[in-house]
């Protein structure tokens, strides 16, 4: 057997590097797509609904999941819609609802004492613009509205013809967005009559118990300011945001829904009117967040699942670890201590 | 020893070679970037300097006493115009570089603008600057009352701002228990214990170097001095700017506005800036909006003075010369525009 000379294994390490360095495939880290749950999809050309009853818009809420892509790239929901010469009002809640835990030894704010389940929250970004402008591809790639505008140099100036902006509530500077299990909402005024919109609901980040993100959806006629009051969650308590859309932490593996499957919407997806099941006690924990009852509720939780011997399942979806219950608020033992990061 | 002799040249010769191999590598390596300090002057006419502001005068009898009111029992008074010509009229002035010049647009010279969109924002697209600077900045100066008036490089010292708001616009500064201050070391001091700062130079409100070497911090040391011609002149610098040939320099002037509530310039947005939020008080310190150079006719009023003309910068080596000469409001965009295509 011949030997490797000393000349010979710089060969060797540097075959290695060029080896190692070709395996570009990170995907192992990201969580593997989930069976009829889309990672990226088209909801199709949806109708704007007329602010008529609370119940009829309540009905025409649309409720979907979404699932990771099992690539490095973005995944979401996009749908079209026809302006109508007036204003259109996107809203999208994703699942369910977060806070900061108030720690301040000096001045904690009792409704947020309690420390929130991290684990069960998602979150989508907005954003939308005419559909000319849309590059990604319905169904199969998320874009963006990027143009090349060229000034009057020639210069050439990357632009995102974005007319869906969402503005910040504490600055009201635009181009925010609102941050994880919180509701996004835009306002495209003065759509053009019979010209197609594109909305983008990008899922930024899935729900770390299940990598399954529910959300609730509300295309509605008139500006998101409308569509508050008329929903009784407008004036100055934007806590109640989050209950304009109530129920979209739904059950997983349930069938798609007859009304919206009637409506053409892809599975797996529901309407209001389907009334899909979600998970026991959600919407009071929704209603608590927006009635600023969260730390009455909170103990409530715990004490209930104390009393039943149980313990609470954060990390990991009790229904498929069956290691526990869900639980909406958060483990009580990982608070930090007052003042600390 | 011959030994010893042979080290000794070889370390020499290293030596000699290394000494000639430095500067050559470093003679052969050029990024070729196209990044330069551009330097101009701004140049404002005396006009845009003058104020007239209404103040205030006791009226008096035959015997030069004040006469006093039947009904209120007060000295009677009565409303005067005074003129004022004086670098702390000045506010800041804003320069830019962009892609070129629009005459039809607005009433006023305006920098060229990309498309039009997100309506519900009553956005009418951005200029989408190369980039810019400003001389003089709008800075908290650690009172109240003060915020959104007062422009760095505008005053020679803190008695001076006393002097200015006291006696020139006869409207005095009050501190936070509405008492009038008198004395410029008041405010200093005030903005060390609020900013915790030791030095003027950390408070960047006045001038801390001696510019034009009189030997003392004087006038001559402000952003703007009072040329030959009677107006004022000033130098900027825009540190480390890309360069494009042939991209457009051109400035405007946010005019003082005395007497208004809250801010003496439309540039200021009273609600940002340091905040205090002390016991007994609770106020925002001012902050100038920021996209004055993307949107200037966002914050453009009457009375603001923009350049005519731009300046296109062909080699990064030329001085921008910017002359602030058309009023807003006053002057004929139309006019101006025919007579630059004649020219």
């Amino acid at each position: 057997m011949r030997r490797i000379g000393w000349m010979g294994l710089p060969l060797v390490a540097g075959g290695l590097l060029v080896g190692t360095a070709c395996d570009l495939d990170q995907s192992f880290l990201f969580p593997d797509p989930i069976e009829d749950v889309p990672g990226v999809v088209d909801l199709g050309n949806l109708t704007p609904v007329p602010l008529s009853t609370r119940l009829n818009v309540q009905d025409q809420v649309i409720y979907g999941e979404l699932g990771p892509t099992g690539t490095a790239l973005t995944g979401g929901a996009t749908f079209t819609f026809d302006g109508i010469g007036g204003s259109v009002c996107v809203w999208v809640d994703p699942e369910l609802a977060y806070w900061n835990q108030s720690v301040s030894p000096a001045d904690p704010v009792a409704e947020w004492s309690q420390p929130d389940n991290v684990f069960d929250d998602g979150d989508i970004d907005l954003t939308g613009g005419l559909s000319v402008y849309y590059t990604g591809t319905p169904g199969v790639e998320i874009g963006d509205f990027e143009v090349r505008y060229q000034d009057d140099l020639g210069n050439v100036v990357p632009i995102q013809l974005v007319e869906c902006v969402n503005t910040d509530e504490y600055f009201g500077n635009p181009g925010a967005h609102s941050g994880r299990g919180s509701p996004e909402f835009c306002t495209l005024s003065n759509t053009l009559a019979g010209t197609s919109y594109t909305i983008v609901m990008s899922a930024w980040s899935l729900p770390l118990d299940d990598d399954r993100l529910a959300y609730g959806l509300l295309v509605t006629e008139g500006s998101c300011e409308d569509l508050r009051d008329f929903m009784g969650t407008g004036g100055a308590n934007r806590q109640g945001d989050e209950c304009l859309i109530t129920g979209e932490a739904i059950i997983p593996g349930q069938e798609q829904g007859i009304d919206a499957a009637g409506l053409g919407l892809p599975g797996p997806t529901w309407l209001g009117s389907d009334e899909p099941d979600n998970w026991s006690d959600s919407e009071a924990f929704e209603d608590a967040f927006c009635s600023f009852t969260l730390r009455d509720y909170c103990r409530a939780e715990r004490q209930q699942i104390t009393r039943q011997g149980l313990t609470c399942a954060w990390e990991n979806d009790a229904s498929i670890a069956g290691n526990g219950e869900r639980c909406f608020c958060g483990d009580l033992s990982d608070t930090p201590s007052g003042g600390s990061f | 020893m011959r030994h010893h002799l042979q080290a000794r040249t070889r370390r020499s010769l290293a030596s000699t070679v290394a000494v000639a191999i430095v500067p050559l590598f470093a003679g052969c390596y050029a990024e070729n970037l196209s990044i330069y300090d551009l330097e101009g002057r701004v140049i404002i006419p005396r006009e845009a300097a003058t104020v007239t502001l209404s103040v205030e005068r006791p009226v008096l009898d035959g015997n030069g006493d004040p006469v006093i009111d039947p009904n209120t029992g007060l000295p009677q008074t009565t409303a005067i115009d005074k003129e004022v010509t004086d670098v702390r009229v000045l506010g800041p002035v804003y320069v830019g570089l962009y892609s070129g010049l629009d005459y039809s647009t607005e009433v006023y010279p305006h920098p060229s603008r990309g498309p039009a969109f997100q309506l519900d924002q009553q956005l009418e697209g951005d200029a989408y600057p190369y980039g810019g600077t400003t001389v003089g900045d709008i800075r908290f100066a650690c009172l109240e009352y003060l915020s959104c008036k007062v422009v760095s490089g505008r005053f020679v010292d803190f008695d001076d701002m006393v002097d200015w708001f006291n006696n020139v616009l006869e409207d005095p500064i009050k501190d936070a228990a509405g008492n009038t201050v008198t004395n410029g070391d008041y405010i200093r001091q005030t903005c060390y214990d609020l900013l915790e700062v030791t030095s003027d130079q950390e408070l960047r409100l006045t001038p801390t170097k001696d510019v034009d070497d009189s030997g003392a911090i004087d006038a001559g040391d402000l952003d703007f001095v009072e040329n030959a011609d009677g107006d004022f002149e000033a130098s900027f610098r825009i540190w480390q700017a890309d360069f494009y040939q042939g991209f457009t320099a051109w400035a405007w002037l946010d005019t003082l506005n005395p007497g208004a509530e809250r801010t003496f310039y439309t540039t200021c947005n009273p609600d940002e800036g340091y905040t205090e939020t002390t016991y007994a008080s609770n106020f925002d310190g001012g902050l100038q909006y920021t996209d004055l150079l993307n949107r200037p006719y966002l914050y453009m009023v009457d009375g603001d003075y923009v350049a005519g003309r731009g300046f296109e910068w062909n080699d990064p080596y030329d001085v921008a010369e910017l002359v602030l000469d058309f009023q807003v409001g006053a002057d004929d965009v139309e006019a101006l525009r025919l007579q630059l295509e004649s020219e």
